[in-house]
């Protein structure tokens, strides 16, 4: 069972779930395990969230937003949620912790060189951000890199630098309005539209992975918007009431995401040495 | 009419950490040929999604972009990804690869204007990617 699907939504009220008895957790894992009963498991998955984050909050201040670190912890937690023998005698707890921590570390692994832009940098890239959608608008069309350097008043190779950089450090959440990191924020994907009539359409068509239907329902859209209905960043950007860097970030980060649930998958079902 | 070109060539060691310094490579071109940040992030999009796919290779990998009036052509070579190969060439993932691959075809033809794969004599292949700016 490798479904991971709903971690991103069931991230964002976790919180409220309280703790299960030992003989409650013990039902649900059997029902899991013994019936395949995917609601118990998303059961298992709510109630265990808190230990997600509070796992995932000990990597805080290493430059990371604390939501993408609950969102790959998640899966560390699904993966542990899947692999636990009921017959062992240990607590999902025990055995989930060592899980979720490795997955947080093997993706601060993956993203070592990422973390260590300087301020100056990741400040001209909030900057950039603002005066491209500025710019956008006032041109009607995606500025230059000589037009947004002159806007910014610093070099053009300070601005390529910072978009790098701004990529690389890949500061915004899926759940981050970009401008904090305060969990009472707007979140991004609220600025999102809630009704897409023609989002039905992708699971009728071609999809760029059998995975895309574990994304969120809005990181959907933003690709079938790009990919299915060939609308440009910027076009994207205006129909869904988000810049046209955000964007571009949401897009790199949603084909991130389904290489990774594909990789998982791959690692899953193969032999455990 | 004369056409002129230039090349930007560049090879890197095998490895994840390449991806950003042909970014780096292709913003500078961007930033000489006042292409916009859109088209810029199209074209780096395009060459990640392909190269992504050898972060396991152990070859150097080589980025030749070749700039004429009518926009860019960017070759990626040698690669040995048979999954991405066969992605290619068929114009969608193979039904057997279906469960690890991402449909790169359609990922490339929503940033690049055509995309041609050439066969090299040691079995490897290269990508080459052409982006119109004219």
């Amino acid at each position: 069972m490798t479904e991971t699907g709903s971690v991103n939504n069931s991230a964002r009220t976790a919180t409220f779930a309280p703790p299960l008895s030992a003989v409650a957790e013990k039902e649900l894992l059997r029902r899991v395990h013994r019936e395949a009963d995917l609601p118990a498991r998303d059961e298992l998955i709510t109630r265990y969230l808190p230990l997600v984050r509070s796992l995932a909050r000990r990597f805080a201040s290493r430059g990371q937003p604390v939501e993408d670190l609950i969102q790959v912890g998640s899966i560390g937690l699904i993966k542990a949620i899947d692999r636990f023998d009921i017959d062992r005698g240990v607590e999902l707890s025990t055995y989930a912790t060592p899980t979720i921590l490795g997955e947080i570390k093997r993706y601060f692994r993956d993203k070592g060189w990422a973390v260590k832009v300087p301020r100056a940098l990741q400040d001209l890239n909030i900057r950039l951000n603002k005066v491209i959608e500025q710019l956008t608008v006032e041109l009607n069309r995606s500025p230059t890199i000589s037009e947004l350097a002159v806007a910014c008043a610093v070099t053009e190779e300070e601005v390529l630098e910072a978009l790098e950089s701004g990529r690389a450090y890949n500061s915004l959440s899926l759940f981050s309005s970009g401008a904090s990191d305060d969990e009472d924020s707007l979140e991004l994907l609220d600025y999102l539209g809630r009704e897409e009539p023609d989002y039905e359409l992708v699971e009728q068509r071609r999809y760029l992975a059998p995975a895309m239907g574990r994304l969120d329902e809005r990181e959907r859209l933003i690709l079938h918007l790009r990919f299915f209905e060939g609308m440009t960043q910027t076009q994207i950007a205006s129909r869904v009431g988000i810049s046209q860097m955000h964007v571009s970030r949401l897009i790199r980060k949603s084909i991130d995401m389904l290489r990774q649930i594909m990789k998982d998958q791959g690692e899953e079902s193969s032999p455990i040495s | 009419m004369s056409v002129t070109t230039h090349t930007v060539s560049l090879t890197l060691p095998h490895g994840a950490d390449i991806l950003p310094l042909f970014s780096m490579i292709l913003g500078g071109i961007a930033l000489r040929r006042n292409l916009s940040l859109e088209t810029l992030d199209d074209l780096q999009l395009a060459v990640d999604s392909v190269l992504v796919e050898e972060k396991t290779g152990r070859r150097d990998i080589s980025m030749t972009v070749e700039l004429s009036e009518e926009g860019l052509d960017i070759r990626l070579s040698p690669l040995t990804q048979q999954d991405l190969l066969d992605t290619l060439v068929q114009g969608t993932v193979p039904p057997g690869a279906a469960d690890r691959c991402l449909d790169v075809c359609l990922i490339l033809r929503s940033l690049v204007d055509d995309y041609t794969v050439h066969d090299l004599e040691d079995g490897s292949y290269a990508v080459v990617l052409r982006k119109l700016t004219g």
